[in-house]
């Protein structure tokens, strides 16, 4: 049995004129009037960084029914004669920006064990955890990273070995089915002293249960194909075709199952890794079992940067700390997500944070103030997570075809004196508003 | 009594026996000066708990064509800076540099007070996270007889990441686990074998209070809110008895003292206002309520920290001259921090408060100016004037005024004590490293210089490093 892979092959947001209207009917506060369906949104005027390509002083950005229609130098496009415009003139315009690491929609209150929903805490192996089950739409963390330009965030497990399935989200809906996007869109593991916990208390645990895992999926994945091999095999072989029907599906363990969507390569298995030891045992891991690794942590990343490189590894990382936490992070340092990316390893930038989703132009504005290129940190926020977790088909870029998730920012993103101005999430302005802006507005005066 | 002391026990058998020398306690008054008293008074008798600090021997150094961020009001441009002897000699252009002087060309660079942070744990909760290292937390419902100084391990490798990013004071506080939990102590974080190697010489020491979901979330009292000011009344009405009766007989320092308290001894000088009070409170109806307590028994809060709820009583602070030392963002993690806002430091500035931008944190600590300029702008989106020299007094005069060391550190100015960053570049941008940081006119930390960079002993070969830490 395979694993249904007709959600897990679903696109971020399905944005169609329908969605747009019942966007537009329930969100309410959320989304202002502009961009009715079928009328073209024009931005003119800003520096355009598509991310996909080099920056276009004097861009355009033309936006229909939620998608881009065009980009480009506004001297070689001419813009549909029935477009609203916003003059973006001295204004720098990014795709919306990508939160990898988070758990926005699974918790509200740190402290309020009720309000979190991103652990199950038993066990080492709980692939068969959904962080989609427990999305709360309604979050109220989801306005405040957007009103700073995050429009997307994976929403991930966290604990044991396998921590569990995580999800894509769009920060923007009041509904599951909005602001859930590609589900499962990875599956999370841990390697190192932070699992040994879950897994007899010492890294050689963690490995053994994890290479269990995996042991059983392949016996899983093997049952499943053996009907198809043997009738492969039969056919050249000859023999009678009206051989006996396949056998119904073996059942296959709820946890087994998204170990078996990694093997078959339909989604990555993120390992959440400090130490060099840790992020080279991920290496064999993959080497051995084959799938679609991606670093998560890597904080010692930068020693591997070479093999990593080589191999293709993407590492999720933090740019905002250079201390020896723990032992298996004892080379943490600022520099490394620069150096990462200088040997051509996959960066992909995070804050490891969901209350504080909207500091992810802080840790990529100090990637560069540590020797990381400035384009290479702004893609390392939108354009590679969408590569990494499978979404820039829809995500991650200003280009034509993809979902109009952008942002309008007072002056460079990457610094402090450019904040996000306006918000666009599938071609609808979000409102600027949250529970903080409304805090602010009522004690904009006291007595 | 047994003394505790580290020499060897024939030395301690021999002073036992032999020498009898009386304790302070026991000194006819005739022979205790007016330092003798100051010292009982403050808890620190035969000279004891003295910082040992010292600035290393340095040449007068001339910052010459630099932007010159002075806190006080100018941003210079173009502008020369010379310090020597330790304090500040000049400000201004085309100055001369006096012989053996080292000149730094500071064209297209930016010059501002050494950064102040007036709320770490840097060195008592330090890194590697290991559970025999968190020593900033004692447990009680009240602990004022704790001395954060004895907790601090000199070789935190917290120390030279606060360096690097040109904060040159910082004020070690303990935690808020409980009601009262104990002083206070601002250091200088330079290479040192000893806690006391890193004391700013002469600086107040503070009582750290805690308000709020810390102290109440045990299972022992206080459990609620109304039991956490009946914890802190009981033990001002204790202090003020002890204070009176130690205070009758330091008007008439004959006989033998009162019996020393050791907690009661710290709360007494914070009636006397010599130790300065420091008070963790998230909301605005908790510090509203402190603020009675303090009119209760007449001593003055010096800042509340974290304070994520000023914005809501800024008129309160200002009427009682409290600062509040604040995160620059930061809300969510539990109820008492659910209503931050971003705009609150600017909020707080406006109303005439002394905002502070504080770190509570190893990693801020070492952006200081990034938490600045964050909440500058943050401020400026929301419609508030904020301006650069303000913004940059939040983390420079204001916090130096909320320790009690504003007279010699926290601006550029004539006379003031040469703690002094050298940045790469603007440092209300995020791009801005410190090239060089000076503390007392002596260079303390060199980006280019790896002399400059010392690891923490715990560092030493365990990581290949190089190049900017």
């Amino acid at each position: 049995m395979r694993p249904p892979t007709s959600r897990s092959r679903r696109t971020t947001l399905p944005v169609t004129p329908s969605f747009v209207a019942a966007a537009a009917a329930t969100l309410g506060l959320a989304v202002s009037p502009a961009s009715t369906h079928g009328q073209a949104l024009v931005i003119t005027g800003g520096i355009v960084h598509p991310v996909s390509g080099p920056p276009i002083e004097d861009g355009l950005v033309i936006i229909r029914d939620g998608r881009i229609v065009a980009v480009g130098p506004a001297a070689t496009i001419r813009p549909p004669g029935d477009a609203e415009y916003i003059d973006a003139t001295g204004k720098i315009v990014t795709p919306g920006l990508i939160e990898s690491a988070t758990q926005l929609g699974l918790v509200e209150v740190g402290s309020v064990p009720a309000t979190r929903d991103g652990s199950l805490n038993e066990g080492a192996n709980r692939a068969a955890f959904r962080a989609s089950d427990g999305i709360n739409p309604r979050s109220m963390l989801f306005a405040v990273a957007r009103t700073e330009g995050v429009t997307n965030a994976i929403s991930a497990p966290s604990g044991g070995v396998i921590a569990g399935q995580g999800v894509a989200l769009t920060l923007l809906g009041s509904t599951r089915a909005e602001v859930i996007g590609r589900d499962p869109v990875a599956l999370y593991a841990a390697l190192g002293p932070g699992a040994a916990g879950s897994a007899g208390g010492s890294r050689g645990g963690v490995v053994l249960a994890l290479r269990e895992a995996l042991d059983e999926a392949i016996e899983a994945r093997d049952l499943r194909d053996l009907p198809t091999r043997e009738a492969d095999a039969g056919v050249r072989a000859g023999s009678d075709a009206s051989d006996p029907p396949d056998p119904p599906d073996p059942p296959v363990d709820a946890d087994v199952q998204p170990l078996v969507a990694v093997l078959d390569g339909d989604i990555p298995l993120v390992i959440r890794a400090s130490g060099t030891p840790d992020i080279e045992m991920a290496l064999e891991l993959q080497e051995e079992y084959g799938f679609r690794l991606v670093i998560e942590g890597g904080e010692e990343a930068w020693l591997l940067a070479d093999r990593l490189a080589e191999r293709g590894v993407p590492v999720i990382t933090r740019a905002l700390e250079n201390r020896p936490t723990q032992f298996d992070r004892l080379a943490t340092r600022y520099e490394g997500p620069g150096l990462l990316a200088a040997a051509g390893v996959p960066v992909v930038l995070t804050t490891e944070s969901s209350h504080r989703a909207g500091q992810i132009t802080h840790e990529a504005g100090n990637a560069v103030r540590y020797g990381m290129d400035w384009a290479a940190a702004l893609r390392a926020i939108t354009l590679e997570p969408a590569r990494v977790f499978g979404l820039d088909a829809d995500l991650g870029s200003l280009e034509q075809g993809k979902i109009a998730n952008l942002v309008i920012w007072s002056g460079d993103p990457l610094d402090f004196s450019g904040y996000a101005e306006r918000v666009f999430i599938a071609g609808r302005e979000v409102e600027m508003d949250s529970r903080q802006r409304r805090l602010f507005e009522r004690y904009r005066t006291v007595p | 009594m047994r003394r505790r002391t580290p020499w060897p026990l024939s030395a301690c058998l021999f002073a036992a026996l032999f020498a009898a020398r009386p304790g302070a306690g026991a000194l006819p008054a005739q022979q205790r000066s007016a330092t003798d008293l100051a010292d009982m008074r403050q808890g620190t008798p035969n000279g004891s708990w003295r910082s040992t600090y010292t600035a290393p021997a340095h040449p007068p150094t001339l910052i010459r064509g630099a932007t010159i961020m002075t806190a006080a009001g100018r941003e210079l441009t173009g502008a020369d800076i010379l310090f020597r002897d330790g304090r500040i000699a000049q400000i201004g252009t085309g100055l001369a540099a006096p012989a053996g002087a080292t000149v730094i060309d500071g064209t297209g660079r930016f010059v501002t007070p050494g950064l102040i942070d007036s709320h770490s744990h840097v060195g008592v909760s330090p890194v590697p996270e290991v559970p025999t290292s968190f020593n900033n937390n004692e447990t009680g419902m009240t602990t004022p007889q704790v001395w954060i100084e004895h907790s601090i391990w000199p070789q935190g490798p917290g120390f030279v990441r606060v360096l690097a990013g040109g904060a040159t004071t910082i004020h070690l506080l303990p935690g808020s686990g409980d009601l009262i939990e104990g002083r206070g102590v601002t250091v200088k974080p330079v290479p040192a074998r000893t806690a006391q190697e890193m004391l700013l010489p002469g600086a107040p020491r503070s009582l750290k209070m805690a308000c709020g979901e810390n102290p109440r979330g045990g299972s022992d009292f206080p459990t609620t809110k109304m039991g956490n000011v009946a914890g802190y009344r009981g033990a001002f009405i204790e202090a003020a008895a002890y204070r009176d009766e130690w205070d009758g007989w330091f008007a008439n320092p004959a006989g033998d003292p009162p019996k020393r308290d050791l907690g009661l001894e710290t709360l007494a000088e914070v009636l006397r206002g010599n130790i300065l009070v420091q008070w963790h409170c998230y909301t605005a109806d908790e510090m509203a309520t402190n603020l009675e307590i303090a009119k209760e028994f007449g001593f003055h809060v010096r800042s509340f920290h974290h304070a994520v709820e000023a914005y809501k009583i800024r008129d309160l602070l200002a009427a009682a001259g409290t600062s509040a030392s604040m995160w620059s963002e930061n809300w969510g993690f539990k109820m008492e921090a659910l209503d931050g806002i971003s705009e609150n430091v600017a909020l707080v500035s406006a109303a005439g408060v002394r905002a502070i931008v504080h770190s509570d944190d190893d990693m801020r600590v070492q952006f200081l100016n990034h938490e600045a300029a964050k909440s500058m702008w943050a401020g400026r989106r929301a419609g508030l004037d904020v301006g650069r020299d303000e913004a940059l007094r939040w983390v420079t005069a204001n916090p130096a005024w909320a320790l009690g060391i504003d007279d010699r550190v926290g601006t550029l100015e004539v006379g003031k004590n040469a703690d002094i960053v050298l940045w790469s570049a603007d440092p209300l941008t995020v791009y801005a490293v410190a090239d060089q940081v000076w503390i007392d006119g002596a260079l303390r930390w060199d980006r280019t210089d790896p002399e400059y960079q010392r690891a923490a002993d715990f560092e030493l070969g365990l990581v290949e490093r190089g190049g900017d830490r």
